[in-house]
């Protein structure tokens, strides 16, 4: 049996970043490492720290990437998880239905 | 090298001052009523246990600093406790030097000691008499002194330093300093956005010092970027020894905390102890900063060549560090998740 949940991603305490010219850097001054962002990573990353909804997001990266809407949320949800599993940004689930 | 903070206490308000955040707020003096404001001094016991640092380390230059370490109550004695060592004593001072401080100092070949006199604006010299004081310095130091200017903005002056220079026999030289933000931002500093001014105004002094017979002398935080090949050229035939660095001084406070700089105190802190060596910890510095470092002071930084290369580190890391920013976004994604 499974259920959905809304899942409320944050950017870890610990993260700080700056855009650049060529990319996005950001850095975990605690855990002393960085990630290079670029191309629709990056403006992903954007994206979240203007405050888009993720249906918003979802929409300009089906345009960006020119595939459809389902794609393009497979897409930001892939790399929720990649950037969840490096540490750059958090998750808690708010309600849930089962 | 290592500079050694001796003191909190000081008898000057310099607008860029880049030990804001480690000095406190009950650290000024009234150089004028004599009135000692509640700062703190370096014993002589943590000042030995330093000194040791130094010398396991292979550093045979002491360093002072503050606040104004010449106001340190035990001055001379410090200072003795170095030459017992055989070490060199270099002082970072004001140049507002209690007349104890002097004799001391003086009483040094300019080979044992050099003393930096960081020197404002007239306009900027501190309370009446100061400038006039800072000449009384200089006089009596004469070979052991060099003059530091620190530029924290455009419009800055340095022909008021070349007559005195000669005249009490200091090194004809000027340390160039660029004025850094503390990570507080409580001090007043050059916006990277005033450089390329800032760089055709040092060419021009450049060239006013040199037929003075002054040469000028980089300081770090400068970048390769500022300058064009024409700017260089006309640097390096006025004798000015350009440079862009930005790395771990090792600046020691008086809590006995080593930190990579002044301006970047609220960053990272190793603690000194009986094994601290200045090798190690200078590699962990960079370690700690290294991910910082993938950015500099413009935006453009990351893709230049100078960077690259390794010619040029990307400005001041204090500097660097105020275009960095932490979003507080919160996205909510519907996810199904199995049971």
């Amino acid at each position: 049996m499974s259920g959905g949940t809304m899942l409320v991603y944050r950017c870890a305490p610990d993260i700080i970043w700056v855009k650049d010219s060529g990319h996005t850097i950001l850095v975990d001054g605690e855990a002393g490492c960085f990630w290079l962002l670029s191309g629709w990573k990056a403006a992903v990353w954007d994206l979240l720290s203007l405050g888009y909804l993720a249906e918003e997001i979802v929409r300009f990266l089906a345009l960006l990437l020119d595939v459809r809407t389902e794609m393009a949320k497979e897409r930001l949800l892939t790399i929720l998880d990649e950037w969840e599993g490096n540490g750059m940004v958090c998750s808690a689930a708010e309600g849930g239905r089962g | 090298m290592a500079n050694l903070a001796i003191t909190t206490v000081c008898n000057q308000h310099c607008a860029y001052c880049f030990t804001v955040d480690h000095l406190g707020d009950n650290h000024r003096s009234d150089s004028s009523s004599g009135e000692q404001a509640d700062g703190q001094f370096l014993s002589m016991d943590d000042f030995a246990f330093r000194l040791d640092f130094l010398h396991r380390s292979g550093i045979e230059q002491v360093r002072l600093l503050g606040g104004e370490p010449t106001l340190h109550p035990q001055f001379s004695d410090l200072v003795n406790l170095v030459r017992m060592k055989g070490m060199q004593v270099v002082v970072f001072t004001n140049g507002l030097v209690p007349e104890s401080a002097l004799d001391c100092l003086g009483s040094l070949s300019p080979d044992q000691c050099t003393v930096m006199v960081n020197v404002n604006q007239p306009s900027e010299a501190g309370p009446d008499g100061s400038y006039e004081r800072r000449l009384d310095t200089l006089q009596r130091l004469g070979q052991r002194a060099l003059l530091g200017f620190n530029i924290y903005r455009p419009d800055f002056q340095l022909d008021f330093l070349f007559a005195p220079i000669a005249e009490a026999g200091c090194k004809p030289a000027i340390r160039l300093g660029m004025a850094h933000p503390c990570l507080s931002g409580d001090n007043q500093y050059v916006h990277p956005n005033q450089y390329r001014a800032i760089a055709l105004k040092i060419v021009r002094v450049a060239r006013l010092a040199a037929d003075s017979g002054v040469s000028l002398d980089f300081d770090c935080g400068f970048v390769r970027c500022m300058f064009s090949d024409a700017d260089l050229a006309a640097l390096r035939a006025a004798g000015t020894k350009v440079g862009w660095r930005c790395n771990p001084i090792l600046d020691i406070d008086l809590n006995g905390d080593v930190i990579h700089c002044f301006p970047l105190s609220r960053l990272v802190r190793l603690p000194l102890t009986p094994g601290s060596d200045a090798a190690s910890m200078r590699g962990a510095f960079e370690e700690r900063t290294g991910p910082y470092r993938q950015a500099g002071i413009f935006k453009e930084c990351s893709t230049c060549h100078f960077k690259a290369t390794g010619e040029c580190p990307g400005g001041c890391l204090a500097t660097t560090l105020r275009r960095f920013r932490h979003t507080p976004f919160a996205l909510e994604m519907p996810r199904e998740v199995a049971a």
